[in-house]
């Protein structure tokens, strides 16, 4: 099966309360969301974040994945049904999505042509 | 009689049949026929809930949908992203128990943590699960693909157990050695 070493990636910025996690390999970013609300952005391979999205809701997971071509992370709002869509390099979301679920927590992104 | 059941699934999914009627004219083929009109053989069969499923196949293939779950809704709902508005396409609720986080791998299959201590699978185009992985307490799913072998890895919020399938190819790459990240 083999064996993995976890070893940590010693981001900073982030508050102790790590929920969510995903990776956008095309633009080369990790985006890291925690409970307290907002998510940091960072370059593969930086400590540093490269800007936080918008900072008014926790979110516990994370997703990405292309509409139109263009890379779209996805973050739902833990406190209400909603989960918000952001274009690359954008802080602030350009479409919300009311779902039919109470408690957004889950996202996942299923590409065309699957 | 079986233009009377083509009729009853089509009015049980309203939805559906937006969805398909909407791709029929994006894709510039014809829409399902309408009652009385001249149809052609190919329209003609498959009839009924054959043909309903064979269309919710062929849209769910081409478009791109996002999975949302509810830590309180026991069911997950699916949502295409190509059509306007982003319809509610799809909602799921065997299998699904206190939701938390999804996957979805480069198959199309679904990955359900359940709170009540299981990780529910989906193959593609399923609302039933075909898999039902128990854990204590599973906290996160997330799916990786490694070269030509797949690793599951759930999560445990109690200890440390995960479950994997499939092997890693000898001589493949290492997460740990394939890190960007330098003096960690």
């Amino acid at each position: 099966m083999g064996t993995y070493h976890p070893r940590s990636l010693h981001l900073r910025a982030l508050d102790g309360c790590t929920t969510g996690l995903a990776i956008d390999q095309r633009n080369g970013e990790l985006f890291v969301s925690d409970c307290g609300g907002g998510t940091q952005v960072y370059e593969l391979g930086n400590h540093n974040p490269l800007r936080s999205l918008d900072e008014t809701f926790p979110a516990d997971s994370l997703a990405i994945g292309a509409i139109g071509g263009r890379q779209v992370p996805f973050a739902p709002d833990l406190r209400s049904s909603a989960v918000e869509f952001y274009f690359a390099h954008a802080r602030s979301p350009f479409y919300t999505l009311e779902s039919g679920v109470t408690t957004t927590i889950g996202v996942a992104y299923k590409p065309a042509g699957v | 009689m079986r233009a009377l059941s083509a009729a009853v699934v089509w009015s049980m999914a309203p939805v559906w049949s937006m969805a398909v009627a909407s791709l029929c004219a994006r894709a510039g083929a014809a829409s399902p026929a309408a009652p009385g009109s001249q149809a052609s053989s190919q329209d003609r069969a498959p009839i009924g809930a054959e043909r309903v499923q064979r269309e919710r196949q062929r849209a769910r293939e081409r478009d791109p949908w996002l999975y949302v779950a509810g830590s309180f809704s026991n069911f997950i709902d699916a949502y295409d992203l190509r059509e306007p508005g982003m319809p509610l396409v799809e909602t799921i609720s065997a299998g699904v128990d206190n939701p938390g986080d999804l996957a979805v791998d480069a198959q199309g299959t679904l990955y359900v943590d359940n709170g009540s201590g299981t990780v529910a699978v989906y193959p593609a185009g399923a609302t039933t699960p075909s898999l039902t992985i128990p854990l204590v307490n599973p906290a996160g799913v997330a799916v990786a693909e490694i070269t030509t072998s797949t690793l599951r890895l759930a999560r445990n919020r109690r200890a440390s157990s995960f479950t994997t399938k499939a092997k890693r190819p000898h001589g493949g790459p290492s997460p740990t050695n394939s890190s960007p990240y330098r003096g960690s």
